[in-house]
């Protein structure tokens, strides 16, 4: 980590770095790894805009639409200084144009027990930030469910990113300045047609809300 | 009186409204003897010629409410001054506001000629003469020689004048049907000015004795209640007498406790705010021990991350497997492994050769930071409690507020309605015999005084009653001339048979006593159902053409008789409104009648150039019998042209040209 920036800037860091490593490590016991670069991102968006269904505030609470899905270029940084410490294992690294005509890093994430263990020993010994770790898992097996050629493009089903009102270029705000979340509160209807109601864990709805999204892809109505 | 006003000449200058002709400059008319016909279109100017003329008499006064219907009273015929928005009449209706505008009239009474002028912006005082005599620009003095020229007692009575004979207006009293109007004008023109002034003042202090009487009476009566009130309230006074000692122990508990009670809410107002802060800042502490908290596990976690020195090792592991450049698979030259063992040896970046001692010390132990959170979830968990407890006191404080508050308010609404009842009970008890001697005493004075008043006023009604008995008797020697003359004027315009009846009025004066009988005329006319003529008491029992020639031909012969046959001036603004096309002929014949009467009447005519045979008639009568009985003033070419009229114009000369041919009949 770079000796410039502050330290209040430093732990902002580490929590990036912490999400990814949580992202990264769960996509592999999930059967997603090496994780590409846009999944990475669309895991990261996921962790964000659902996390009130697990009663966690997100991390960032908004997002720049783009044509070719969630991308957070802080997060990227904090991935490339995770690689460059030894912390994350890249594979097939390349650059790509993507759908904007903008190039981008394409490779695929693996986490190095060497070191990745120990920092995620150390998150799970703390209560709330082991609820995190959970949270991000369960997101992962959701998505392992999917048809994985159509996992990139499931954003494009969401309520909140594909919301019409926010066209591409602009800023998709789910919880920074504003207090309207069209995906977890989606994710809640969907549960309300469950047998069990209020009662359904946050994990069940979760699972529902990425089947619903990808069924949407499908074109399933 | 002396005679009633002669218009003899007219100017006005430098006024928007009245440019004047390319001969001329602005408005200047010649009353003479006969016809004097103002002919314009909309928007002209005419009303206001007629205003201005007004005006010029009245100056910036008015008596109020005078154009309305109702009792015109004698006390309503004090002239009140103008107001500003009133005053500005003239000057609102031009660009520059009249700045410099200003109008003269000449007129004459009998044989003295006074000449007036006045400011259009406010109707203001320049200068006025009599019989050229310069006098003080003064109003009241120009009033109170208006009243002495004309023999007046008032210079309400001149204005009343005016506008009930001279000017015929649109909002005018029709003074056939208005008994009160009457009264006035027939005392003003044919009683002797001290008489006509007695009149008034007798009638303004029967009045006001009449309203003190009553004003008396009612007091009496209040007295005479009071102290019935008082003499029934001694039976019920045992009662009352117990049930205020009870209500007053009552008080004297309450009240005490209220002042008590709002005393401890000062105190618990303090402790309140003291609890609020004590709390608040609670909440502020828990929050930073809840960020530390936060902190300290983000601490806790990247003391777990890799610091640069592994890092190094690492890449430099990852780099030179077994003596073996991995990225190509050669050895390394032995300087290059060197260096990069050196790198590795002295805390720099194995990479780039950067120095990373001090980001490496800056990492915290991960057993210093488990101890950091440890402290600090301890430090929370204290502030947590803490914040619970200021809270919980600070309810409690709260409540113990709301209920002093309560009961405060609880205590003020018995308090207050047990007031009420002491006061109506207090009320109800007889006063002390002291008291009521008093109240007896004031009763008896008021009887008398009210006797004495009464007597009074009854002595003077007498002596209005027999005044006015003798007026009577005066003014009916008058009413066969001006019903002979009214027969003049009417005749030919009616086709009914109408006569004037001589027809006193009963009235009261004031709001009690007898009645008074009078002086009034009455309109006796048939009708297509009757066969003898019948009383109109109302306006609506005739038509209304026949209603303004029955009022115009009771004007002109009560103005006949007044000025005596020197002549008298009408001036009477657009009649044709109100007249159908068989009965225009008619009535214009009726006005050529008054124009030529013997004297030196002068009519004053404004007019559309409308259809309808009045203008043409009345051009032709009095032009065929004498020439000089007719001038034009043609606004056409003096007034500020309207839009209508600069689009027009070839029509409205059209129009003007026929009318004018009659001239030449």
């Amino acid at each position: 980590m770079s000796k410039w920036v502050s330290e209040d800037d430093e732990l902002i860091a580490v929590q990036q770095q912490v999400r990814i490593l949580l992202i990264v490590d769960a996509a592999a016991r999930a059967g997603l790894g090496p994780l590409p670069v846009g999944q990475l991102h669309l895991l990261a968006y996921f962790s964000n805009v659902l996390s009130p269904v697990w009663k966690l505030p997100p991390l960032d609470g908004k997002i720049l639409k783009r044509l070719g899905g969630p991308f957070y270029p802080a997060l990227q940084k904090q991935v490339d200084l995770l690689v460059g410490a030894g912390v994350l294992f890249i594979q097939g690294v390349d650059h790509a144009k993507d759908e904007e005509g903008k190039w981008r890093l394409v490779g695929s994430f693996s986490t190095n027990p060497v070191f990745a263990d120990r920092i995620l020993a150390a998150v799970s010994s703390i209560r709330d930030m082991y609820s995190v770790r959970v949270f991000v898992q369960e997101l992962a097996y959701a998505f392992a469910s999917l048809d994985p050629a159509k996992i990139f493009s499931t954003a494009d089903q969401d309520a909140a990113y594909s919301d019409p009102v926010v066209e591409a270029g602009n800023v998709v705000d789910f919880g920074e300045w504003r207090d309207i979340n069209y995906s977890s509160r989606s994710a809640d209807y969907l549960a309300s047609f469950m047998a069990s109601g209020d009662w359904t864990l946050p994990g069940e709805k979760i699972h529902m809300y990425v089947r619903h999204m990808h069924q949407r892809l499908r074109g399933v109505r | 009186m002396n005679a009633l006003p002669l218009f003899q000449k007219l100017e006005v200058s430098n006024y928007g409204l009245y440019p004047g002709s390319p001969e001329t400059q602005g408005l200047s008319i010649d009353f003479r003897k006969g016809l004097t016909l103002i002919l314009g279109a909309n928007g002209l100017g005419k009303t206001t010629l007629v205003t201005i003329l007004y005006r010029m008499l009245t100056g910036p006064y008015d008596i109020p409410r005078l154009e309305s219907s109702g009792d015109l009273g004698t006390a309503r015929l004090r002239p009140t001054e103008l107001s500003v928005r009133r005053r500005s009449l003239f000057s609102d209706r031009v660009r520059d506001g009249a700045r410099n505008a200003e109008c003269r009239l000449t007129w004459s009474v009998a044989s003295t000629k006074v000449v007036v002028e006045r400011r259009l912006t406010d109707l203001s005082l320049m200068h006025f003469t009599i019989d050229g005599i310069a006098q003080p620009p003064d109003e009241l003095l120009y009033q109170a020689k208006i009243n002495s020229l004309l023999n007046l007692p008032s210079f309400g009575d001149w204005i009343l004048l005016l506008r009930h004979l001279v000017f015929y207006f649109e909002d005018r009293r029709a003074l056939v049907w208005d008994a009160t109007a009457q009264r006035q004008i027939l005392r003003l023109l044919l009683l002797p000015p001290d008489l006509a002034s007695q009149w008034t003042s007798d009638e303004r202090e029967i009045l006001e004795l009449d309203s003190r009487v009553r004003n008396l009476n009612n007091a009496l009566h209040r007295v005479e209640g009071d102290l019935a009130t008082s003499e029934s309230k001694i039976e019920v006074a045992a009662d009352a007498r117990h049930e205020l000692t009870v209500l007053e122990k009552l008080q004297s508990h309450d009240i005490p406790l209220r002042e008590r009670l709002s005393d401890e809410l000062a105190e618990l107002d303090a402790y309140r705010q003291t609890t609020r802060l004590a709390s608040l800042k609670a909440e502020q502490v828990r929050e930073d021990c809840l960020r530390k908290v936060e902190r300290a596990k983000l601490v806790l976690i990247r003391a777990h991350f890799p610091n640069q020195s592994e890092t190094a090792s690492y890449i430099y592991a990852q780099l030179m497997s077994d003596d073996r450049c991995l990225v190509c698979g050669n050895h390394p030259p032995a300087a290059i492994k060197k260096e990069l063992e050196e790198r590795l040896n002295t805390l720099h970046c194995v990479v780039c050769d950067s120095d990373v001692t001090a980001a490496d010390n800056l990492v915290v132990g991960t057993e210093f930071a488990d101890a950091s959170l440890a402290t600090a979830s301890v430090e929370f968990e204290q502030a947590k409690i803490e914040a619970v407890n200021a809270a919980d006191r600070l309810s409690k404080a709260e409540l113990q507020y709301e209920q002093n508050v309560t009961k405060i308010s609880e205590l003020n609404a018995a308090i207050a309605q047990r007031s009420a009842s002491i006061d109506s009970l207090i009320r109800r008890l007889p006063p002390e015999e002291a008291a009521l001697q008093d109240q007896r005493s004031e009763l008896s004075a008021l009887r008398a005084r009210s006797a004495e008043m009464q007597q009074e006023l009854d002595a003077r009604r007498s002596n209005f009653q027999e005044f006015l008995e003798e007026r009577n008797r005066e003014l009916v020697i008058w009413s066969g001339r001006i019903k002979e003359l009214f027969n003049t004027y009417a005749e030919g315009f009616l086709l009914e048979s109408c006569e004037l009846f001589w027809s006193p009025q009963r009235a009261k004066l004031g709001q009690t006593g007898e009645s008074f009988d009078f002086p009034a005329f009455e309109i006796e006319m048939t009708g297509a159902d009757f066969a003898s003529p019948i009383r109109r008491s109302e306006p609506e029992q005739v038509s209304e053409s026949q209603r303004e020639f029955i009022d115009l031909a009771f004007r002109m012969a009560l103005m006949a008789v007044a000025s005596n046959s020197t002549g008298t001036t009408l001036l009477i603004d657009a009649p044709e409104s109100s007249l159908d096309a068989v009965f225009s002929s008619r009535a214009a014949k009726v006005l050529a009648r008054f124009a030529l009467a013997p004297g030196n009447n002068r009519l004053i005519l404004t007019s559309n150039l409308t259809e309808g045979k009045l203008v043409p008639t009345l051009l032709q009568t009095l032009g065929s019998s004498e020439t000089d009985a007719i001038q034009v003033v043609d606004l056409f070419n003096i007034a500020t042209p309207t839009a209508a009229i600069r689009q027009l114009r070839s029509e409205y000369d059209q129009v003007m040209k026929t009318i004018l041919e009659y001239l030449n009949v």
